[in-house]
């Protein structure tokens, strides 16, 4: 086991108290996330689904970036992620974003959230009331 | 023409003429009527021409062209939309503007899409409607697409195609 790799989960989880969960797993829900592109507050998308899924369905959000989950960590590609704005990461379900923004707030990036509950929620939230 | 019209304007005369006054537009009616005929029992939403999530990813994954219209006002449409080639964004409030009308495809099947499938349907049927026979209704719309949508659906072959008239 690594015991180092170890400590860093148990202070990271550390914080999962109840009723702290969503705001410790920076999970922001479909409502806070449109509230957000509302605003016209500095904030990018990053879809992590792979490519065969976002060419059927996409993000148009003006700031966004598609990278597939097993991406993202590449050099290159965390050369791609802003570090002054805030990243909300997406998915169809809201898990695998959810890792991801876990795991990119791990190596250091501190302003990166996952959308509760990825696309299908986004997708249930979304309609001409909530949009406009 | 001329005769079709003086009979309707007859019938028309001789209806409002024996009851109070208020009519419905016979003409119209019968043309929802032929439209909405086959759309009877368990075929009723394939005679809607409703198509399933799974039919279309796996029409998709054999290689078949649609294009699709997301039919969402633009300021949905400007989070997600339809990411296929050729794709079109005609909010449902535009689309039968004679300029828009003349965007659409007539040799490609075209797909109506919106949040949860019911606008689309309203949508695609008004296009059936004027003669676009080409026009299917994604069923459960982005919802039930994204739904079924997922790592393991969206790359997997496609299925072999059961053979036809099962």
């Amino acid at each position: 086991m690594n015991k180092s790799l170890a400590r860093m989960y148990e202070q990271f989880f550390a914080a999962f108290e109840e009723q702290k969960v969503q705001e410790a797993l920076h999970l922001l829900p479909p409502e806070k996330v449109i509230e957000v592109i509302k605003k016209r507050e500095d904030v990018v998308l990053l879809d992590v689904r792979t490519r065969q899924e976002q060419s059927i369905i996409g993000l148009t959000y003006r700031d966004s970036l598609s990278l597939p989950m097993n991406e993202v960590f590449r050099p290159e590609n965390l050369a791609k992620i802003p570090t002054d704005k805030k990243l909300i990461v997406t998915c169809q379900s809201g898990v695998r974003c959810t890792v991801i923004a876990v795991s990119l707030r791990e190596i250091g990036f501190e302003n990166v959230y996952a959308m509760k509950g990825g696309l299908a929620a986004l997708m249930a939230y979304l309609e001409p009331k909530t949009a406009f | 023409m001329w005769a079709k019209t003086l009979q309707t304007i007859v019938a028309t005369v001789l209806v409002l003429a024996t009851t109070t006054g208020w009519t419905y537009d016979q003409e119209l009616a019968a043309s929802y009527e032929r439209l909405f005929e086959p759309v009877a029992g368990a075929k009723a939403g394939k005679a809607l021409h409703l198509i399933k999530p799974e039919q279309f990813v796996e029409d998709l994954k054999r290689g078949k062209q649609f294009v699709t219209i997301d039919i969402r006002t633009l300021a949905e449409a400007e989070i997600f939309t339809m990411l296929l080639p050729g794709s079109l964004v005609i909010p449902v409030n535009e689309l039968f503007r004679p300029e828009n009308l003349d965007r659409l495809p007539r040799d490609t099947p075209i797909v109506v899409v919106c949040k949860s499938g019911t606008r689309a349907t309203a949508a695609g049927t008004g296009l059936r409607h004027i003669g676009f026979n080409n026009v299917y209704i994604l069923k459960g719309g982005f919802k039930a697409l994204n739904m079924y949508l997922d790592a393991k659906t969206a790359n997997l072959p496609p299925k072999p195609e059961k053979p036809k008239g099962k």
